[in-house]
């Protein structure tokens, strides 16, 4: 173990959240669908909520869309269930998707739907943080597919050159959408791209704890104001890149990262090491599910926006949207 | 946010680079949230030394050079807006915008819609545009028609050294993301400014010359041209509105209006291709809330629809001048 | 949308002058208005609209003659004007017979109504030889017809400047239409604009809608077809000083001594009908040897006649004798005997070829009537194959239709001489004016009680003058005497006219 000290039944009780989550969106978007595209997260979820458990409350979070366990961990479930079906109750009332949803309550960074486009704006936060003096770190996740992108060098360039707080977390499920990743980069760790004079560590996305411990190291530097890091969780998700798309992957490679299932590694240990037992990680699990259930209840039972609501896009003028112009 | 400026108050003639430095000198020393950041404008004081003196007086921390990277440049700001800072970056020309435009155009107009907080991104994007120095293809395009058409990015074209000032000032005071553009063929324009700390708000519309013949809605540059043509109009006996909207977008459209339904005759100028561009804008609109006032068809001036020529014999037949402001007047006039 | 065409007026004819337009080209017009004022060889006609409309285009210029069938205009809608835009061009186009030209015939063959879309317009064009054949080649010249033609670079170029070569030819009164016509038509908008709908500003229309003003109007009035804010304050101040009940001097008394010229009581515009007799005469005392011949004649058997004749008349014929029917009986048996006086002068070209004077086996009888709308000339046909009292039915019957004007085409053409009853107003003597291209007009003067000489007696008689005005420039003065001899003759010997 390294310098950061974990309470097990917390982090186990993150993790169980996510996959709970995750199983039953799919449930529920199989059954009778969800407005949002369900990108899942299963099978990788120790990135996120190892990477999370060791940062304060205030420090910045930018997720990829595939990053549920940073919206799970830092926005009530409620809205969160209500921005994948678009109702009043979810984040800015319906205006947006909850995959990009942003909140400088929860910490969150709004992003895009540009893979990767997220990157700078992330150094850009750290910037900020800096020039307010603020203690914040600011934690950009991304896939391997944005590691393939311009924004991935000119923000590590940019947030290393001005030695800003941040920390680069590739989540490499070895998948770019329906591409296996040794048909798109030259190098066994994506890591290695980056030779921009920052660190840059590989971990094992699997492994909670290793997660935690690599992101707690890397805090502590930004903190300490010596600059960026950049973290390779090697991970895998179960599931396609998104749901409408069909399974086309090795059945046999799948099998074997099942075999070290994030969730299913921690447990166990967990299990033998006696910090939990089989009985609370029920109770747990009966309590995140019922959480759970009742979010989608409300979501589902929850209202549509009025129009009034997307009438948002100017804070310092009234407009006669329509007209686009000052009323 | 706006302090009226009093007309009495005394005033100096400075350039509009003069003008600049001086907005941007004030409001980082009235706020510490603000920074001012891009290529070449710590040291080197800018290309075109818009922030000379700036990094002395405020450290690197405040002012500072940034790697070649428009998408750091206008990624950043957003990032740095949303966190809370009052990021200023420059963007050398216009020209290279579209390699931030996934920031503006994807990011920073679209997160106060996207955040359910009111969290907004108070950034300024300055940037430079202005034909008619060789500089061709690629560094003097008018970028406006190119962003106009995003909700949640403001677009503002000053055109006088005071303007300059008071609407920069208020750029960076506004929360909203807003795309400054400066006419580099005109920085040297001098012109009277307050002495006294004023701004001017945004997405107020001007009036640069009283008349009741005809309106010229003029943008940027075009104002200088257009105050030309109405002088020589004059002396025809036709006395030009010179209507300087200062803010493409959200544009103020009322004094627009009044004004035609004063003069029963608009003419749009700006630099950029006519087709597509802002005085387009403003005509449709002009049609839609006057059209019972228009006495003659509306006149667009602008450039052709080509890219801006190199060779001096093609860019001089390119940029539109008072000459064509004044043809345009008449053409409607005489229609 | 109705398509003007000359139309045939008489047998003879062949041919018809455009006289005068009487509206301009996108003026409104009702049905019933007469639109254009034709001149056929013997008389003139106004050809009226047949619907509500415009005066879409004029294809033919006043003054010009062109072949009975000609398409003269069309009046019709706004919208119809587009139709035939490309219409009268088929004419031209027709000369290259491409696809396009084929469509072209086609769209034209469906706005005509019929099936034969070639020549439909130019009779002349098949008694000049097929010059405008849909075959033969291009380089045609200038048409007999009145049509327009252009030349292929003329086309091209209309086609290039999305104009008509019709509507080019027709601005600038040119039948064979050269390129350089068409940059002519496209650079100078007067001239493009010139036949086009009269159209306001916006503002203009919402400050003519304030104040009760037409558009068109506006247009009219100030003559342009783009009508401004300025045109409806200059209309409005034209109208505020014409329906003003004084002019300048009444408004200025003081001047009112000083100035010496007549105070104007109304103009009024030389228009119509009456512009046709302004010409009309203006040609007749300009070109004619007008020489006029005076008979005293003595109707006292006449009205005693016609006294005693009123009865019968009135009963079985449900008309009253008059004396004009009897000078028309008179007229019709003499004429045969003078036929110079029944004849027509067709005058020379200018090319040197000699006039020629038209002398006509029938006698038809124009009979002046003078109604509200100016004097009409109705004609009595085979007047000399006409009882006494069959030519009083007619007279009573055509002056009543004249009257309700309600006259039809032919009822107005093809007279060969006329008789004027100017009697009727006192006058005692009275020379008329030849009718063009007739030769001669008889004035029927009043009846007065005069004393005459009746077996070396004086008596009190019915004295009444005719007045014989003939051309000399082809009528003997003897010739006219002598009829007016044989005319005077049978109407003092009225009985013989009864037979």
């Amino acid at each position: 173990m390294g310098n950061a000290s974990i309470n097990h039944r917390e982090l186990l009780e993150d993790l169980l959240l996510t996959r709970r989550f995750e199983e039953k969106v799919l449930e529920v978007y199989q059954d009778r669908g969800i407005r949002e595209l369900p990108h899942s997260s299963i099978g990788q979820e120790a990135v996120g909520v190892g990477a999370c458990y060791p940062l304060e409350d205030d420090d910045i979070l930018v997720p990829s869309l595939r990053t549920r366990a940073v919206m799970l961990l830092r926005a009530p479930l409620d809205e969160i269930v209500a921005g994948m079906y678009g109702t009043r109750s979810g984040p800015s009332n319906g205006r947006t998707t909850e995959h990009h949803m942003g909140s400088s309550e929860y910490g969150i960074l709004g992003t895009t739907g540009m893979i990767g486009a997220h990157l700078n704006p992330a150094a850009g936060a750290a910037l900020g943080n800096k020039v307010l003096d603020n203690d914040r770190v600011t934690v950009a996740f991304f896939g391997d597919g944005a590691s393939q992108r311009s924004e991935f060098h000119s923000a590590l360039n940019f947030a290393t050159v001005q030695e800003l707080p941040v920390i680069f977390v590739i989540e490499n499920n070895h998948w770019t959408e329906a591409s296996p990743i040794e048909k798109l980069v030259a190098v066994d760790d994506l890591a290695d791209l980056a030779n921009h004079g920052l660190p840059t560590k590989v971990i094992d996305g699997q492994d909670v704890e290793e997660v935690v411990d690599a992101t707690a190291t890397a805090a502590q530097r930004a903190r300490d104001g010596d600059g960026p890091t950049l973290l390779e969780a090697k991970t895998y998700r179960y599931r396609p890149h998104a749901e409408t798309m069909p399974e086309h992957r090795d059945e046999a490679t799948l099998e074997e990262w099942r075999d070290r299932d994030p969730i299913e590694l921690y447990r166990s240990r967990l299990l033998e090491e006696d910090f939990v037992t089989e009985d609370e990680i029920e109770e747990i699990d009966r309590r995140l599910q019922t959480r759970i259930d009742e979010a989608f209840e409300a979501a589902e039972t929850d209202e549509l926006p009025d129009e009034e609501t997307m009438y948002h896009v100017y804070k310092d003028t009234e407009i006669d949207h329509w007209k686009g112009v000052v009323r | 946010m706006s302090q009226q400026v009093d007309v009495q108050a005394e005033q100096t003639e400075q350039t509009i680079r003069e003008s600049l430095n001086q907005a941007l000198y004030e409001e980082l020393e009235r706020d510490d949230s603000v920074i001012l950041y891009g290529e070449d404008v710590a040291e080197y004081g800018g290309l075109y030394k818009i922030s000379e003196g700036l990094y002395e007086e405020f450290g690197d921390d405040r002012v500072f050079d940034t790697p070649l990277a428009e998408t750091t440049l206008g990624g950043s700001a957003v990032g740095a807006a949303l966190a809370g800072a009052r990021p200023i970056v420059e963007i050398m020309y216009a020209d290279f915008l579209p390699i931030a435009g996934d920031h503006l155009i994807n990011y920073a107009a679209k997160m106060y819609f996207n955040y359910g907080d009111e969290t907004s991104v108070p950034m300024v994007v300055r940037s430079m545009y202005g034909t008619g120095d060789g500089h061709g293809l690629h560094h003097g395009q008018s970028p406006e028609a190119w962003f106009m058409n995003v909700p949640g990015l403001k677009i503002v074209m000053p055109s006088t050294p005071k303007d300059y000032k008071g609407l920069l000032k208020s750029a960076i005071r506004d929360d909203d993301p807003v795309l400054f553009l400066e006419n580099k063929m005109r920085y040297g324009e001098s012109g009277p400014v307050p002495e006294e700390e004023y701004t001017i708000p945004l997405c107020e519309t001007d009036i640069k010359r009283r008349g009741d013949d005809a309106t010229v809605v003029a943008i940027g540059g075009m104002v200088y041209e257009a105050l030309e043509a109405a002088e020589r109009l004059s002396d025809r006996g036709v006395e030009c509105e010179v209507v300087d909207p200062r803010t493409v977008t959200p544009l103020d459209t009322d004094p627009i209006l009044e004004s035609v339904e004063k003069t029963n005759i608009l003419v749009t100028a700006q630099e950029a291709p006519t087709f597509g561009g802002f005085g387009s804008e403003v005509a449709a609109q002009v049609i839609d809330d006057a059209f019972f006032y228009l006495d003659a068809p509306v006149k667009r001036v602008g450039a052709p629809f080509t890219p801006i020529p190199f060779a001096e014999s093609l860019e001089e037949a390119y940029v539109p001048t008072a000459e064509d402001i004044e043809t345009a007047v008449i053409d409607a006039i005489e229609t | 949308m109705q398509e003007i065409k000359l139309p045939k007026l008489g047998q003879a004819m062949e041919e018809g002058l455009v006289d005068e337009w009487c509206v301009n080209e996108g003026d409104s017009v009702s049905a019933g208005d007469t639109v254009v004022i034709i001149e056929s060889e013997k008389t003139v006609h106004e050809l009226p609209a047949d619907q509500d409309g415009r005066l879409l285009r004029k294809l033919i210029g006043e003054g010009e003659t062109v072949p009975i069938g000609t398409t003269l205009g069309y009046v019709g809608t706004a919208d119809e004007a587009s139709e035939i835009s490309a219409a009268p061009d088929s004419d031209s186009a027709a000369k290259t017979p491409t696809e396009k030209t084929q469509a072209e015939l086609g769209q034209r063959a469906e706005l005509d109504g019929r099936d034969e879309p070639i020549k439909l317009e130019s009779p002349q064009a098949d008694e000049s030889g097929g010059i405008e054949s849909a075959t033969e080649s291009p380089d045609t010249a200038t048409t007999a017809d009145g049509s327009i033609n252009a030349t292929p670079n003329a086309r091209k170029a209309a086609q290039v400047h999305d104009v008509d070569v019709t509507a080019v030819g027709s601005a600038l009164g040119v039948q064979q239409v050269q390129s350089e016509h068409v940059g002519k038509y496209v650079n100078d908008s007067s001239i493009a604009n010139g036949g086009t709908e009269i159209r306001g500003s916006p503002a203009a229309r919402r400050i003519a809608a304030d104040n009760g003003v037409e558009i068109a109007a506006v247009g009219e009035e100030l003559e342009t077809d783009r009508v401004r804010m300025a045109d409806i304050d200059r209309y409005l101040e034209r109208k505020a000083e014409d329906s003003s009940p004084t002019d300048d001097r009444n408004a200025e008394p003081t001047n009112e001594s000083n100035d010496p010229s007549p105070t104007v009581h109304e103009t009024v515009s030389v228009t119509g009908g009456r512009k046709v007799m302004y010409d009309r005469m203006q040609t007749v005392s300009r070109d004619y040897g007008s020489t006029t011949t005076v008979a005293r004649v003595d109707v006292t058997q006449l009205t005693s006649l016609t006294e005693s004749l009123k009865e019968p008349w009135q009963k079985y014929h449900d008309v009253s004798p008059s004396i004009t029917a009897f000078v028309l009986r008179a007229v019709a048996e003499a004429l045969p005997e003078y036929r110079i006086l029944n004849a027509e002068i067709v005058e020379g070209d200018g090319s040197g070829d000699d006039p020629l004077v038209r002398q006509f086996e029938d006698v038809n009888l124009g009979v002046a009537v003078d109604t509200e709308h100016g004097l009409l000339v109705p004609t009595i046909y085979g007047a000399d194959e006409r009882s006494a009292v069959e030519l009083g039915e007619r007279v009573t019957q055509l002056a009543e239709q004249a009257r309700n004007h309600d006259l039809e085409m032919d009822q107005q053409q093809n007279a060969t001489f006329t008789v004027s009853n100017a009697g009727t107003f006192g006058a005692y003597i009275n020379t008329p004016q030849i009718n063009p291209p007739q030769t001669g007009i008889l004035g029927v003067c009043t009846v007065n009680e005069e004393p005459g000489i009746v077996d070396d007696e004086v008596v009190p008689r019915k004295i009444m003058h005719l007045c014989l005005t003939y051309d000399h420039r082809v009528v003997e003065g003897s010739t006219a005497v002598q009829f007016l001899q044989a005319v005077k003759h049978r109407l003092e010997d009225p009985h013989s006219l009864l037979s």
